[in-house]
């Protein structure tokens, strides 16, 4: 569906989006759990554990300065803006000029750098170490993303999402050309690495050798820790999007509005739901890397986005 | 007699094939040896006689063969070097039996696998159809390196792995470039596109130069692999080292000529297609490699068959050289070179395999004073290396001067000083070990048994002809060399 | 189905095929890279059905069935079995690093297009992207054979390699006489049974890899 977002939409699809996000994580957990054979927490648990946590208080280590106390709340902003650019019910660029694929990557770096920053600022090893982690994957994961998001912006002429979504329209199959398919593969190997899970990262253990991103929020608490967990699961919905507007289709035009929302918001959940199972899968069907063998890794990525490009401009 | 010589086509590969087939049931050596110098024979006569049928009415096609006097050259060269290979055999089985170099049981899968190899190349040459060609190519390489490996130790094994190896990468660069020039005949004729080298040299000049010129390259590459051209050399001497001696005859005598007559093919469509200067550029870049990276390997080597494996290299280079400098001149004398270096090299092998197995080392500072022990082999051995050397009055310094000359015409000065350069450098080292090896007193390890009748007759016959050549070229076979050169420069 | 649909579908399969080859030069274990060539194989199979289907070319079909049964089924088996009576550790060992081999691929993938783009806007035209393509296969197959140090997945390399000649003579010229092509396979089935019986016979003898060999020297 074609044709701008009023303002209101847009908000409405970014509390969505936050909203969402807890669910998709729970889901995933849940996935796991039955492939696994157990029974699994709940799939509402996420929401649970984010209630917990803002009412707890804060613990605060003494040699942390006074940025530590607010970096919770800048990533949380960071990641939230990050998902008002994402198109959720329908294609599409928004009334007013929000800002494009490569200010959502940037968002979602700031918002790492920030996680990182505050990690360091505690001056812990599980700390330093998280975050010297994390930014040896991250120079390997940003470019690939945004020469995934040039290939298909090369075609469209712009990198503005919600266009980019409506170009991507509603045929599928016959209309992804050879780069589409290598870009989409590219996107599948970094998925684990943007959302933090196996190969790149395990997202259920603390112990200090396999940690990266649990490792950078050891030192928050309370509701600090509630805004940082909630930042990450709205980071992996909002990296979910990003794919699904840049690759999978859109929902059928509908006339009217309540229907049309409704289709949309199926539509949505269908894809995220897809993508989701697939991060569920490749959690239970592998072991996490040695993290030298992460780049390794991380390149197969590059080599078929770069080939994407390069199908695209030669 | 126009039918007769049409059916030639199909039998001459059938020759050899039949032979496996029937070496394949018989045990005894001596039958074996029998059927051997039988087939080969047959081959010979059967050669010689569609080469005056050739002589007479002009090509001949039947189906994906086809023969014409460029292919006539490489065709009788195989024939008169399985013959004397063949006769060759005769003593080296018999005493590589009793040696223990060989098993008797194994002895008729050897003889087999050397026919089913001649016959791949005799299907090589009489090929039309580039396709055709390719699959005989890779026939040779399969059975070529089975043929390696066959003693079984640690460096044939090790030989025919890197052989078949680099050989099939090469090769399958071979196979791109064909489909490529394929793709620009079937775009030139339409929907009727053929891989027939005969069809398509008649609407070369339509063909897409682009396309021809890639094809070129990797046919260049592909088949340059095979031919021994640096720098994709490195195979060569193991291979041609580690094989058994009548294996290493055939290998380095007519092998890479055959590899070399399949660029040939390619570089008279891209030289309709393209003009003429482009291949023998790219032609000329190859030999220029070959002779300059083979010279300092001969003169390091202790081996003496990778010596001569390393000269092949250097010779194959020559021959590029030759098709480089282009013209009448040089492509005539990079034709003669091919008989010439072809027979030569044989009889090298076949003197050093004999003095190998008597004094049972590879090793030429060991081999001393073979004039003592062995003197018919030593005298064919110096006077082989020296025609390797390229000392007149043999074939090989004949072949040498033409490309000379072709050179100075040609006006490629940097060339010309280089392959002088390396010529002298060569001629020097090749006598010092060749002196080294016959002259002096012999080693105590040294066998003092007479000499075997059969390589000597073998050696001897192809001594005869290296002189002959070196002295003057016979009619027929300078008419032959002249229409052949016809062909490819156009 | 018309030219243009035929056209995108085996620029559609072309990308896979790159795709597949990156899974190749990546493998780290021997069987991943035997399953990545046997994919690719079978890719190769449906872009003849596929150019079989429009062209109503018999021969094409054919060579799709000879494809998927020896390409994509027997040799990988082979190649299965081999490494089973091997008993070798199942690591992929690089001679470069394997990141470093990804470097040169992109390279090569770039290098292959640019080197299409010379030739005139016409043939871009009929041959699209499946000429670069091939190229690319081609090339990164002989990479792969020149970067590893163990015999089997040279061997894979050169079927990665075959399986580019065939793309390219596929899509370019919509297919290779039909004689030709199955000797092109009977050739490349017999090398394979040349080159496993070598392998099997040094691992016998030496109980190393036959690539490992290196004492012919100078």
């Amino acid at each position: 569906m074609t044709g701008e977002r009023p303002f209101a939409l847009v908000l409405f699809e970014m509390s969505f989006l936050v909203l969402l996000g807890p669910l998709v994580t729970g889901g995933i957990q849940k996935i796991k759990a039955r492939l696994q054979f157990r029974q699994g927490a709940g799939v509402l648990q996420p929401y649970r554990d984010l209630a917990k946590l803002f009412r707890k208080g804060t613990v605060q280590a003494d040699t942390t300065s006074g940025l530590f106390h607010s970096i919770p709340v800048f990533v949380l902003a960071a990641t939230v803006a990050a998902g008002a650019l994402i198109p959720v019910f329908r294609g599409g660029p928004p009334v007013v000029p929000l800002g494009d694929a490569l200010l959502l990557l940037g968002l979602l770096a700031l918002a790492r750098f920030l996680t990182a920053v505050g990690a360091l600022d505690a001056g812990g090893a599980f700390g330093g170490m998280g975050a010297s982690r994390e930014m040896t994957v991250a120079p390997l994961v940003e470019p690939v993303l945004m020469m995934v998001v040039f290939s298909t912006a090369v075609v469209a002429g712009t990198t503005e999402l919600g266009t980019l979504a409506a170009h991507r329209g509603e045929s599928w199959l016959l209309a992804w050309r050879a780069a589409d398919l290598l870009g989409f593969a590219a996107m599948l190997v970094l998925l684990p690495a943007e959302t933090g899970r196996i190969p790149v990262d395990n997202p259920d253990t603390h112990l200090e050798l396999t940690m990266l991103h649990e490792g950078m929020l050891l030192e928050h608490s309370g509701p600090g820790l509630g805004c940082m967990m909630l930042a990450s699961h709205t980071r992996q919905v909002v990296t979910l999007g990003l794919v699904a507007a840049l690759f999978l289709p859109a929902a059928p035009m509908v006339a009217g509005s309540a229907l049309g929302l409704l289709l949309g918001g199926a539509a949505f959940a269908a894809k995220i739901l897809v993508l989701a199972l697939y991060l569920a899968l490749v959690e239970s069907s592998y072991a996490k890397l040695r993290l030298f063998r992460v780049p390794q890794y991380l390149a197969v990525g590059f080599v078929c986005a770069l080939t994407a490009l390069a199908l695209r401009i030669l | 007699m126009v039918e007769m010589s049409e059916n030639l086509l199909w039998i001459l590969p059938l020759v050899p094939t039949v032979a496996a087939l029937l070496m394949l049931t018989v045990r005894d050596r001596r039958v074996l040896s029998a059927l051997d110098i039988g087939g080969s024979t047959v081959l010979v006569v059967l050669a010689f006689t569609l080469a005056g049928a050739v002589a007479a009415d002009g090509p001949r096609a039947l189906g994906v063969f086809r023969i014409d006097e460029l292919g006539l050259v490489f065709l009788l060269l195989l024939a008169v070097l399985t013959f004397a290979v063949s006769i060759y055999t005769v003593g080296w089985a018999r005493q590589a039996v009793a040696v223990g170099n060989m098993k008797a049981e194994s002895l008729r899968f050897y003889f087999a696998l050397v026919h089913a190899f001649v016959a791949t190349m005799v299907v090589t040459v009489l090929a039309d159809n580039l396709g055709v060609l390719w699959i005989a190519m890779e026939g040779t390489t399969i059975t070529s390196a089975v043929l390696v490996g066959f003693h079984g130790h640690h460096h044939g094994l090790e030989a025919a792995w890197k052989y078949i190896i680099v050989t099939t990468i090469g090769i399958s660069f071979g196979l791109f470039g064909t489909v490529l020039v394929y793709s620009a005949a079937a775009d030139a004729m339409g929907d009727a596109g053929t891989m027939s080298w005969s069809a398509i040299m008649q609407v070369a000049p339509a063909l897409d130069p682009g396309i021809v010129r890639i094809g070129f390259l990797f046919v260049m590459v592909g088949y340059g692999t095979k031919a021994g051209l640096a720098p994709m050399h490195l195979w060569l001497p193991d291979a041609h080292s580690q094989a058994p001696t009548p294996v290493s005859a055939l290998l380095s005598g007519i092998l890479i000529k055959c590899a070399l007559l399949g660029i040939m093919r390619f570089q008279t469509i891209a030289a309709a297609a393209c003009g003429p200067e482009f291949a023998t550029k790219v032609l000329l870049v190859f030999g220029i490699t070959s002779v300059v990276v083979a010279t300092p390997f001969i003169l390091a080597q202790r081996d003496v068959k990778r010596l001569l494996g390393y000269h092949s290299v250097e010779h194959v280079g020559i021959i590029a050289l030759g098709l480089g400098f282009g013209g009448s001149v040089g492509t005539y004398g990079a034709l003669l070179h091919v008989v010439n270096h072809g027979v030569t090299k044989a009889l090298a092998f076949f003197a050093a395999g004999a003095a190998i197995s008597r004094f049972d080392t590879r090793d030429m500072r060991a081999i001393r004073g073979l004039l003592a022990v062995a003197p018919i082999t030593a005298t064919l051995l110096m006077l082989a290396a020296l025609s390797l050397a390229g000392v007149p009055p043999f074939s090989i310094f004949v072949s040498e001067l033409l490309v000379l000359r072709a050179g100075i015409g040609g006006g490629h000065w940097v060339a010309l000083a280089l392959f002088l350069t390396m010529v002298v450098i060569i001629f020097a080292g090749l006598l010092h070990h060749a002196g080294a090896m016959v002259f002096g007193e012999p080693t105590a390890a040294a066998r003092r048994e007479p000499e075997a009748w059969s390589p000597l007759a073998a050696m001897l016959l192809l001594a005869v002809i290296m002189l002959v050549l070196g002295l003057t070229i016979p009619g027929r076979v300078d008419a032959l060399l002249r229409r052949a050169t016809e062909i490819v420069v156009g | 189905m018309n030219e243009a649909a035929v056209h995108a579908i085996i620029d559609d399969i072309g990308a896979l095929l790159l795709f597949s080859m990156i899974l190749i030069l990546a493998a780290d274990q021997i069987y991943r890279a035997i399953y990545a060539v046997a994919a690719q194989s079978l890719l190769i199979a449906v872009a003849a059905g596929v150019l079989a289907m429009a062209t109503g070319n018999a021969d094409l079909w054919v060579i799709a069935g000879v494809t998927l049964v020896v390409k994509a089924i027997l040799l990988p088996w082979v190649l299965h079995r081999v490494v089973q009576r091997m008993n070798v550790r199942r690591e992929v060992e690089p001679v470069i690093p394997v990141v470093t081999t990804l470097a040169f691929a992109v390279t090569i993938v770039v290098m292959s297009f640019h080197l299409s783009a010379s030739l005139g806007s016409v043939r871009q035209v009929i041959t699209g992207n499946a000429l670069p393509v091939g190229i690319a296969l081609t090339l990164l197959g002989v990479l792969v054979m020149a970067s590893r140090k163990k015999a089997l997945t040279q061997m894979v390399g050169l079927f990665a390699s075959e399986n580019g000649i065939f793309f390219t003579a596929m899509a370019v010229t919509k297919g290779m006489p039909l004689i030709i092509e199955i000797g092109v396979i009977l050739d490349v089935i017999l090398a394979a049974l040349v080159m496993a019986i070598l392998v099997l016979r040094v691992r016998s003898t030496v109980d190393a890899d036959i690539a490992d060999l290196d004492r012919l020297r100078g």
